[in-house]
């Protein structure tokens, strides 16, 4: 496997520094491409003190700031290797990584058709959790990987239902190895807007992949700083760009055949992000917001898939219907 | 060889007709069909007189109908005597009025019998559940297999004391019965057919068995002496003593009066099951009188017999005086008994409820889902509207 490692950066030489040490320690990547979303002091390897040539490092530069999003999907365009994994410049590879790789790699007695996958999926340490004694992800997330079956150890190809059902974790885009075919052939990409770029890759990703691996090993570690500059505690209009991400999944959703399996979790994702959402807006966009939201909803939405909604879950329709007012209060 | 054919007639009104009809076939030129009616209070009688008109004329049999007008004291037994006197034939057969007869499982036995020189044919027959329409064995079913190998005149007596002892599964040598003066006891009581059974196999000379099943008997009906519950199962302690007491000589007192206590056992360990708790008292003080004159040899020759051990702790207690302690495990054991019974029914009753609350919330999803699509569209059509 030839593996190349996504770093969007913004104004965060000391995290990419930090990460880039441990890349040199590790030597897994054949392929560093760091993409600096206009960062106001060039956030460049070498300057850092990086030998760029020795590494393998591409570095891409955005002349004004377009979000993660772009930044990710201009590297994307650069990768060489058959297999990429999108990372941030703040988190930090597990040092079970290199042995997760390793699971990858078909033993003599599996053929490479085995281990195929279009992505694999591994869990992470969320530093919220790690506060509290916990090695692994929130314990959302953690409830839906105790949900898959199996002795879950190394990387197994999940059942189209087992897809569906781990499709609900939170929707990073560092959580998965992918298959740089099956982005390319599938043109599948982050939206380019400031904040909820990754919704579309997470999704998409799972709406169409036909082989999807998932391990419980740890494959990075996530660092949140709670009141920080972190994307997550963003509260300004940037975030009413979220329709941006969502729209193009119900046009993937009428062309997968696997729409039945998706069509509820991915209702129930956007109905709780919309409420995550306004718990953080600022006041003054909110009603800005729940007219999107309606708009959207309505926009989205047929008698004929409200009716699946409301037979598996009539509160998730209900909850529908209650956004479709409030945006017209 | 000719046979009389006894039918005793209690309230079976429902059933009579079936019983004769199938004892039909089983008549030959020659038999003698003596009905007995004691005192019906239904229309047996008549059922019995129309299916005499019915089926007349009998070519060639003797049909002598009783009808005694008034219920005799106590259960079949003086019925029985009636009809006894007026046998005329060779062999004897009762029949019991509600069930109705195998016509080739008797007639099998009837050839054995008239073969034979034996003053007693003992034969299997089946049991029919009238709640359950199920057709079993009796519960002797497990010695059948020590008939092939009882040859003295001794150990057939044996097999066929351990055998459920109703007259309706035996032939009778007539000439047998009348020389030896065996009649049913007479008196306020039921079950009557087992100190018959004793005198009839004690005084036997020889004994046959055959494996065939003569009858369907009915059981679980309404009314139905064996569905006794109260004091009137105190009779086996009188027929208990009433078989000592016939006990022809010393020789049969020293082999027998084990078995007359092992009998007494094995009838006392399906009492208990039945006793009603009103019952206890007056039952327990008369077991307790007549056990307590047992002597000790005849429980030493009974100590490993698995038969008697079903009651032989409850009856050994009684023996010793302890009445108040056996009674106290009887109310307990009913006590278990109703537990289980209202356990049983809880589950019944915790399913039920919760199947309708299942049902319910089904029911339940399915208004909501409807009400929330119903919901939707009209949202949908107010914003059309709202666009035009």
């Amino acid at each position: 496997m030839i593996l190349s490692i996504i770093i969007p950066v913004h104004n965060d030489p000391e995290g990419l520094t930090r990460l880039l040490r441990q890349l040199q320690d590790m030597a897994v990547f054949d392929q560093i491409i760091v993409s600096d979303d206009a960062s106001d002091m060039a956030c460049r390897p070498a300057d850092l003190g990086f030998d760029e040539m020795a590494m393998g490092v591409t570095y891409l530069r955005s002349d004004q700031q377009r979000g993660a999003g772009h930044a990710r999907n201009q590297a994307l365009a650069e990768v060489t290797s058959d297999h990429v994994l999108f990372f941030d410049s703040d988190d930090l590879l597990s040092p079970e990584f290199p042995s997760l790789l390793q699971s990858l790699i078909p033993s003599p007695s599996q053929s490479l058709d085995d281990m195929a996958f279009d992505f694999c999926i591994f869990r992470h340490i969320d530093s919220r959790s790690r506060a509290e004694g916990v090695l692994g992800p929130m314990d959302s997330d953690q409830r839906l990987w105790d949900a898959l079956a199996g002795d879950q150890g190394g990387p197994r190809l999940l059942e189209a239902t087992e897809v569906a059902t781990l499709a609900m974790v939170a929707a990073y885009p560092w959580n998965k190895i992918y298959r740089t075919g099956f982005l390319r052939d599938q043109n599948i990409r982050c939206t380019e807007i400031q904040v909820h770029n990754d919704i579309e890759l997470h999704w998409s990703s799972f709406l169409m992949a036909k082989r999807v691996l998932a391990t419980r090993q740890l494959g990075c570690e996530h660092f949140v700083a709670e009141n920080g500059v972190r994307l997550t505690n963003r509260r300004g209009r940037e975030r009413l760009h979220v329709f941006d991400a969502l729209e193009p999944l119900h046009g993937i959703l009428t062309q997968t055949s696997n729409a039945p399996l998706f069509l509820v979790p991915l209702v129930r994702f956007y109905i709780h992000l919309f409420d995550w959402i306004l718990q953080r807006l600022d006041a003054q966009y909110s009603e800005s917001f729940h007219q999107k939201i309606s708009q959207f909803l309505l926009a989205q939405h047929s008698p004929a898939t409200i009716s699946f909604v409301a037979a598996q879950d009539p509160d998730l329709a209900r909850q529908i219907n209650v956004h479709i007012r409030r945006g017209w209060a | 060889m000719s046979f009389s054919f006894i039918v005793t007639n209690y309230n079976i009104e429902d059933y009579v007709g079936a019983c004769l009809d199938s004892l039909r076939p089983c008549l030959q030129p020659g038999d003698q069909l003596i009905l007995v009616d004691d005192g019906s209070s239904d229309l047996t009688a008549e059922e019995i007189i129309s299916w005499l008109e019915r089926n007349a004329p009998l070519e060639g049999i003797e049909v002598c109908p009783i009808f005694l007008g008034a219920n005799t004291e106590g259960g079949v037994g003086i019925p029985a005597n009636i009809g006894l006197q007026e046998v005329r034939r060779a062999a004897v057969f009762f029949v019991d009025g509600d069930d109705w007869l195998n016509v080739e499982g008797f007639r099998a036995a009837r050839r054995r019998f008239e073969r034979s020189d034996c003053d007693l044919l003992i034969a299997n027959y089946s049991l029919y559940d009238e709640a359950s329409a199920q057709i079993t064995a009796p519960a002797d079913q497990p010695l059948w297999h020590e008939a092939s190998r009882a040859h003295s005149a001794e150990a057939c007596r044996d097999l066929a004391l351990r055998m459920i002892g109703v007259p309706w599964r035996k032939i009778y040598r007539a000439s047998f019965l009348h020389d030896q003066a065996i009649r049913f006891p007479e008196g306020p009581f039921f079950y009557e057919d087992n100190p018959f059974h004793w005198r009839v196999c004690l005084a036997a000379r020889h004994i046959a068995f055959v494996d065939r099943g003569l009858c369907f008997h009915r059981v679980n009906r309404a009314g139905q002496t064996m569905a006794a519950q109260g004091a009137e199962l105190e009779a086996f302690f009188d027929h208990y003593e009433t078989i000592l007491g016939a006990l022809p000589d010393d020789r049969y007192r020293a082999d027998y009066q084990a078995g007359a206590l092992r009998w007494l056992l094995e009838n006392m360990a399906w009492h208990v099951e039945r006793l009603r708790p009103e019952a206890y008292w007056s039952y327990g003080c008369r077991a307790a009188e007549t056990l307590a004159l047992i002597p000790e040899a005849d429980w030493q020759a009974l100590r490993h017999c698995p038969v008697a051990q079903r009651s032989w702790a409850m009856a050994r207690a009684l023996a010793r005086g302890d009445l108040a302690a056996v009674v106290a495990d009887w109310r307990g054991q009913e006590t278990l008994r109703c537990l289980a019974a209202v356990n049983q029914r809880l589950d019944q009753v915790e399913e039920a409820a919760q199947h309708r609350a299942e049902s319910l919330q089904a029911l339940r999803h399915w208004a909501d889902a409807e009400r929330e699509v119903a919901a939707f569209e009209s949202l949908q059509a107010l914003q059309a509207a709202r666009q035009k």
